[in-house]
């Protein structure tokens, strides 16, 4: 299923409807509202939405603090502490939308495990993005998983899909007709998300 | 409540008085070391002469300057391109209350290099000692007796100084390498008058590594943060003694003052003397005189300097032939770029202690480690009464 994905990550913590993932590389981390997916070796596959990113000390009490001054040359810091990259670590959230289910399928659900700790992560590609966002259930998902910025979440998560679906404006219709069945009793919500879906579609 | 503090309370006044006074009879003494460290500066030789055939300083150590008193050399800025390697230990101590006697010493290093490839390896590795020779030592009556902390101190001193010493094997190709240990090197615990033979084997242990150093032909130094030695304070005293024309411990200059200015010039400490440096100077060389040196090798006896920082002064001990001016240059370098880099303190010591220190959790860790593999041997871990009793402290 990863043949010419690209891996980012790899998972550190999971719990039933969310997973958390370590970067490979710091200061990378998969766009936020962008399709990962993890597979197991026993053929398991999991799907998450990275919901937000994060990059702090690896050892606990180690706070990053500021070590230049604002007179500096531009050289990286990072050249300049190469210890750095040892001492920090970016990880990212990741709500679970969907499974791969019998025969390979993409389901959008709730799986019936999480992933295993030390799966790698992959970004999906387009295809696995079209493929997956057939339908817009996961949308339910996002709006139980109590996440702070749910609506830029779902915004860029159909921003994705609509990219992945290269600019398809019928895409876009459908996905924000999802939306406003969804959430049909939150004006304030809807309203804003369609905002921003709007803003999107102008940026395409 | 534990400590009573009311009953304190009064007592600690009572010591804010004396360290009052006290500040106020020695007020006089900094410039009165200010002026000694002028004309002694001024007659270095002289110095330098005397205080090389003095059998002995009395009870107080002392040391040798190699240049004038006041110098104050500019340390170059670090070089582009250099690598910096440190090594630092903790520990997880032979508890005899605990399941079982055994230390465990972890040894974390930090190599970093600089320039067209920056780069850092940090990493750590345990050692668990159970053994009857790691743990016990004969005493003077041939007795075999638990090591105390200090000697457990001694062994992950000796630890830390042998994995530094196998980086500098590892990294040797490195023209630009500099190895920093933290702490002294002129170790004055490992001496004593009834050194007994554990302390003794690791002196040697200690003295071998650090000849390593010289034989790999990569030159270490350490580092000591708010120095509180007062070897070229000694000196200075020992100095104006001499000049005031007696031999005996009284000073004409001074007469009706206790103690007199001279003895007085110990309340100040090297860093706190030497107020001439700027930040980026170094001060002038001292050979160290400790007695312990007499059992290193003549080349890696030790000579220091004082380094000025923005904040602080530190300390610099260095082996004889690594203070040659071709070595000697690139380590004050190296240590200066790292402090720069390290807002006050080398990184590459602050991320060794880093590797090596041993959190809560995982002391926690290793006692489970502990427990359960005795129990999965069918041993049954006994825990001390007294051991219970302070995890308990049952009311």
């Amino acid at each position: 299923m990863s043949d010419g994905l690209v891996p980012v990550g790899e998972v550190i913590a999971v719990s039933t409807a969310h997973f958390e993932a370590q970067s490979y590389e710091l200061n990378q981390s998969p766009s936020f509202g962008s399709l990962v997916l993890t597979h197991g070796p026993d053929g398991s596959g999991h799907f998450g939405l990275c919901s937000g990113a994060e990059t702090a000390g690896i050892e606990p009490g180690r706070m990053p603090i500021a070590w230049g001054a604002a007179d500096d040359d531009d050289e990286d810091i990072y050249d300049r502490q190469p210890q750095l990259r040892h001492v920090l670590r970016t990880t990212f959230s990741c709500v679970l939308v969907g499974y791969l289910g019998p025969q390979g399928a993409l389901l959008q659900g709730m799986p019936s495990h999480p992933p295993r700790i030390h799966e790698r992560v992959w970004q999906a590609g387009d295809a696995e993005i079209r493929a997956f966002f057939v339908s817009q259930q996961y949308l339910r998902f996002l709006l139980r998983a109590d996440l702070e910025h749910v609506e830029d979440l779902i915004a860029a998560a159909i921003g994705h899909a609509y990219r992945a679906h290269g600019g398809d404006r019928a895409y876009l219709v459908g996905a924000g007709r999802a939306v406003a069945r969804l959430l049909a009793g939150d004006h304030e919500r809807l309203s804003a998300v369609l905002e921003l879906l709007a803003s999107a579609e102008e940026r395409r | 409540m534990a400590l009573d503090v009311m009953a304190a309370s009064s007592q600690v006044q009572t010591m804010a008085g004396a360290l009052a006074a006290q500040a106020a009879r020695m007020r006089v003494v900094p410039g009165f070391a200010a002026e000694l460290l002028r004309t002694w500066h001024a007659r270095s030789e002289e110095a330098q002469a005397y205080l090389e055939g003095l059998e002995t300083g009395g009870i107080w150590p002392f040391a040798v300057p190699l240049e004038p008193l006041l110098s104050a050399f500019s340390v170059r800025g670090e070089p582009r391109d250099y690598a910096v390697m440190a090594t630092d230990g903790s520990q997880i101590d032979a508890d005899s209350h605990g399941m079982v006697r055994c230390l465990l010493i972890n040894v974390g290093w930090a190599v970093i290099t600089y320039g067209v490839k920056p780069h850092a390896w940090l990493s750590s590795r345990p050692t668990v000692h159970f053994r009857d020779e790691d743990l016990y030592r004969e005493d003077e009556d041939g007795q075999q007796r638990e090591m105390g902390d200090q000697m457990l101190g001694l062994l992950r001193t000796v630890a830390e100084l042998e994995r530094l010493a196998d980086l500098a094997a590892e990294w040797r190709e490195r023209e630009d390498l500099v190895a920093v240990a933290d702490g002294n090197l002129v170790r004055w615990e490992f001496g004593g008058r009834n050194a007994g033979s554990a302390r003794t084997a690791l002196l040697t242990r200690y003295t071998s590594a650090l000849a390593r150093f010289r034989r790999l032909g990569v030159p270490v130094c350490s580092y000591i943060s708010r120095p509180n030695s007062r070897e070229v304070a000694n000196s200075v005293s020992l100095l104006a003694l001499r000049d005031c024309g007696h031999t005996s411990d009284r000073c004409s200059q001074c007469a009706g003052r206790r103690p007199p200015l001279c003895e007085s010039l110990r309340v100040l400490n090297d860093a706190q003397l030497l107020t001439h440096l700027r930040s980026g100077q170094r001060s002038a060389l001292f050979r160290s005189l400790a007695p312990i040196l007499q059992n290193y090798e003549a080349a890696d006896r030790v000579l220091f300097c004082y380094l000025k920082l923005e904040d602080e002064t530190a300390r610099i001990e260095i082996p004889r032939w690594a203070a040659a001016p071709e070595y000697l240059s690139r380590v004050l370098s190296a240590v200066y770029g790292q402090c720069l880099r390290g807002r006050g303190y080398p990184v590459v010591l602050q991320e060794a202690h880093e590797q090596a220190v041993i959190h809560g959790p995982a002391r926690e860790a290793f006692r489970r480690l502990v427990q359960t593999a005795l129990v999965g041997e069918g041993l049954e871990p006994a825990v001390s009464l007294k051991r219970l009793s302070k995890d308990l402290r049952a009311v």
